[in-house]
């Protein structure tokens, strides 16, 4: 469940009604659209969907409440996100399909992530669990491999709920008062009281936000709807996966799986390579639940789920390669009505991009691609940035600093300094465009970073452009200048405490011990390079968890690192003795045994005999 | 003499009670030599001082050795010792000391208030 809510836990219902009230439509439209002008979707765009016979629930008449909420429940790491992609026989060097996976999470020790090969006589697969998952999330076995990403769905829908009254027994929904169901769930604290809350459920699913949590009527909450707790078999899928020979028993796998819904990337030995947006999705009308629902009226309720079988996917497409990193899943040619706030924009069109513009790839191009340092969003608004700026006023120092900038070339590598002005530059930018919203009492959303530089190119005069707490009415130009000032104290911090600004000491990668306090069980300050938004999605504390790269010979050639170690004790060699590997950008060979024989790899054998 | 069989008692008896207490059966012990073997002046607190932090220095290198002192290092970092290991077994051994020494002096006070004709 915990892991269900990480990944699919992100929604913005509340946020996005706040922004519509206060602002309006157009503007809504504007800032958060289904789709940006330039969209690079997981299946492509030349996927025909028109055989499909498809049935959409019409759009209710009369509006959706309009209502504000100050303040907004904590939500996941919006950095969660993923990298897969597999080419097919086509497009590989050596005939042979190749696939990788890097999800990125973050990076803590001991490690999310245990690799292990789980061999019975008539199946053996290798790959990495969870600690409490039984098979491998991701891995690969003689016949097929295949890795996931997260499938960034709006799946968490808010419904406002009328109680009879104060005592919350009964709901009004579909003309008529229904009964609330009580539960109370008793939290022990420690050193404390027991407190005892009680739940009230909905036919809609549980009153999050009453009166005592961040609500404000007795008379009213709002009630979630959410895929997660549907329930469901998801274990069964991975256990199916990790015995799967082909693509028919891939998707018999995928069927069951439910939540969170995932990017499914597969590849076999016999040359298919495929990708299935797996989960439950219900089958929305328009919009319907972009914003706060109406929970009494039947209308707003979820009519139906989109048939598993018109899940997107799509089986050895034209190009010879499949590839997702969080963004969309389609392009609106799809027949369903789609829509999530947290699309990627970056890594996804470096990626596709990458396999477009080459003819055949090998497992060395694949690494290259994991290490790829490329900041597409930098190279698209920094040129701006460096054009509208006024120079006038800056001092020598401040005009090199920026001829840096322009000489960059646009990848985050740990020696550059430039990308550590951009980041600062960046930061303060995006902070000062959406002021109006960060500053305001009700919780809304930041635009993405991609709208962001939309509206700062494409409407630089927007009143969004003006910093409140300045008499003048500010404009992208002069904000240019506002955030580079502002950046440039911050390089001078940054140069006081290393004597430079390059990226890598800037950043500091760091892999933390999950006890907080516990400083020298960590690894900090590693030499990597990226960030987020770069397909080598090394953030400061965030990245890549496990780097996998499988080329489908016979036996399979697989490479895999992460940022940790076999061991979850401090005192073992095996701690963190991934680490430096994974910071270099190189992979460790996975010795994936054909056969229960010890080999000269074998560090020791350690045999479990029943009890008679 | 009395020294030296205060000494060996005083290890002998936190070794046994190591199996079975937490640290501060090394307190114990002391308390318990001191009683039965009774020393005079400062050596009441020096003796199962250096007794325990022999046994105490010991047994952390014999822990710390058999991952070749990777934890050691570690924790070494975590007291804000810059990760010396001599430093942190000089710790291990005064903190045991410590608490020894003082064990040791009460438990020599304990008999002499309960058996006054000994003295």
């Amino acid at each position: 469940m915990y892991m269900t809510d990480m990944l699919a836990g992100g929604e913005s219902d509340l946020e996005n009604t706040n922004f519509l009230k206060k602002y309006g439509r157009e503007r809504f439209d504007l800032l958060y659209p289904d789709f940006y002008d330039v969209v690079d979707p997981i299946i492509p765009a030349e996927r025909d969907w028109s055989d499909w016979e498809v049935e959409i629930p019409d759009a209710p008449t009369g509006a959706t409440p309009l209502e504000y909420t100050a303040s907004i429940m904590t939500k996941p790491d919006p950095n969660n996100g993923s990298n897969n992609w597999a080419v097919g026989p086509d497009k590989s060097a050596s005939g042979k399909p190749i696939l990788a996976n890097d999800p990125h999470l973050g990076l803590n020790m001991p490690s999310i992530w245990f690799a292990m090969q789980l061999a019975t006589p008539e199946k053996n697969t290798f790959g990495v669990t969870l600690p409490g998952a039984a098979g491998k999330v991701i891995g690969f076995n003689n016949d097929i491999s295949w890795g996931v990403t997260n499938a960034q769905r709006d799946v968490k829908d808010w419904y406002k709920i009328k109680f009879q009254d104060e005592n919350r027994d009964a709901y009004w929904h579909d003309g008529q008062w229904k009964p609330t169901q009580k539960r109370i769930e008793e939290i022990i604290i420690r050193g404390e009281e027991t407190l005892y809350d009680t739940i009230i459920y909905t036919h809609h699913g549980p009153v999050s936000y009453d009166h005592n949590f961040k609500g404000d009527g007795q008379k009213t909450g709002y009630a979630l709807k959410w895929v997660g707790h549907l329930g469901g078999n998801n274990q069964q899928t991975f256990f199916d996966l990790n015995a799967a020979r082909n693509y028919d028993e891939y998707l018999n796998a995928l069927k069951k799986y439910v939540a969170p819904a995932q990017n499914f990337i597969f590849s076999s030995a016999e040359g298919d390579i495929a990708l299935w947006i797996q989960g439950k999705f219900p089958n929305k009308w328009k919009e319907q639940g972009k914003f706060l629902l109406d929970g009494t009226n039947p209308e707003h309720d979820w009519q139906s789920f989109i048939p598993q079988e018109h899940n997107a996917h799509i089986k050895n497409p034209q190009r010879g390669f499949v590839s997702s990193a969080n963004q969309h899943s389609t392009d609106s040619a799809y027949p369903y009505h789609v829509f999530d706030d947290g699309y990627e924009a970056y890594r996804n069109r470096v990626i596709n991009d990458f396999f477009r513009n080459g003819d055949k790839f090998s497992v060395q191009d694949f690494k290259d691609l994991h290490n790829n340092n490329y900041n597409l969003m930098a190279a698209e608004i920094v040129p701006t940035m460096l054009q509208e700026i006024d120079r006038s006023g800056l001092s020598a120092k401040e005009l090199e600093i920026l001829d840096k900038v322009s000489q960059w070339g646009y990848y985050n590598d740990i020696e550059k300094t430039a990308p550590t002005v951009v980041e600062r530059w960046g930061l303060h930018l995006r902070a000062m465009v959406w002021d109006e919203l960060s500053s305001d009492s009700l919780a809304m959303d930041f635009p993405s970073s991609y709208q962001t530089i939309y509206l700062l190119k494409n409407h630089p005069d927007d009143a969004f452009m003006d910093v409140m707490e300045t008499e003048e009415v500010e404009t992208a130009k002069d904000l240019y200048l506002l955030s580079f000032k502002k950046a440039m104290e911050d390089i001078k911090t940054v140069e006081e405490r290393y004597g430079h600004h390059k990226w890598g000491a800037y950043k500091a990668t760091y892999v933390k011990h999950l006890l907080p306090g516990v400083r020298p069980l960590g690894r900090y300050n590693l030499p990597i390079g990226g960030n987020r938004g770069i397909v080598n999605a090394t953030g400061r504390n965030h990245g890549p968890s496990w780097r996998m790269i499988v080329e489908m010979t016979s036996p399979p050639k697989a490479l895999g690192v992460y940022p940790g170690g076999q061991s979850g004790n401090p005192g073992s060699k095996y701690y963190d003795n991934m680490v430096d590997t994974w910071a270099a950008g190189r992979y460790l060979e996975i010795d994936f045994m054909q056969s229960a024989e010890a080999s000269e790899k074998t560090l020791f054998t350690q045999t479990l005999k029943p009890q008679p | 003499m009395k020294k030296t069989t205060n000494f060996v008692l005083t290890i002998l008896l936190a070794l046994v009670f190591s199996f079975f207490l937490p640290w501060w059966g090394v307190m114990l012990a002391a308390l318990l030599a001191g009683a039965i073997v009774r020393l005079r002046n400062v050596s009441a607190f020096f003796v199962p001082f250096l007794a325990i932090a022999l046994f105490w220095i010991v047994y952390a290198w014999m822990l710390g050795n058999a991952n070749n002192f990777i934890l050691a290092k570690k924790i070494a970092d975590l007291f804000a010792l810059n990760g010396n290991v001599y430093l942190l077994l000089l710790v291990t051994g005064v903190i045991g000391g410590l608490s020894a020494g003082i064990a040791g002096v009460f438990g020599n006070q304990l008999r002499a208030a309960f058996f006054k004709q000994n003295t």
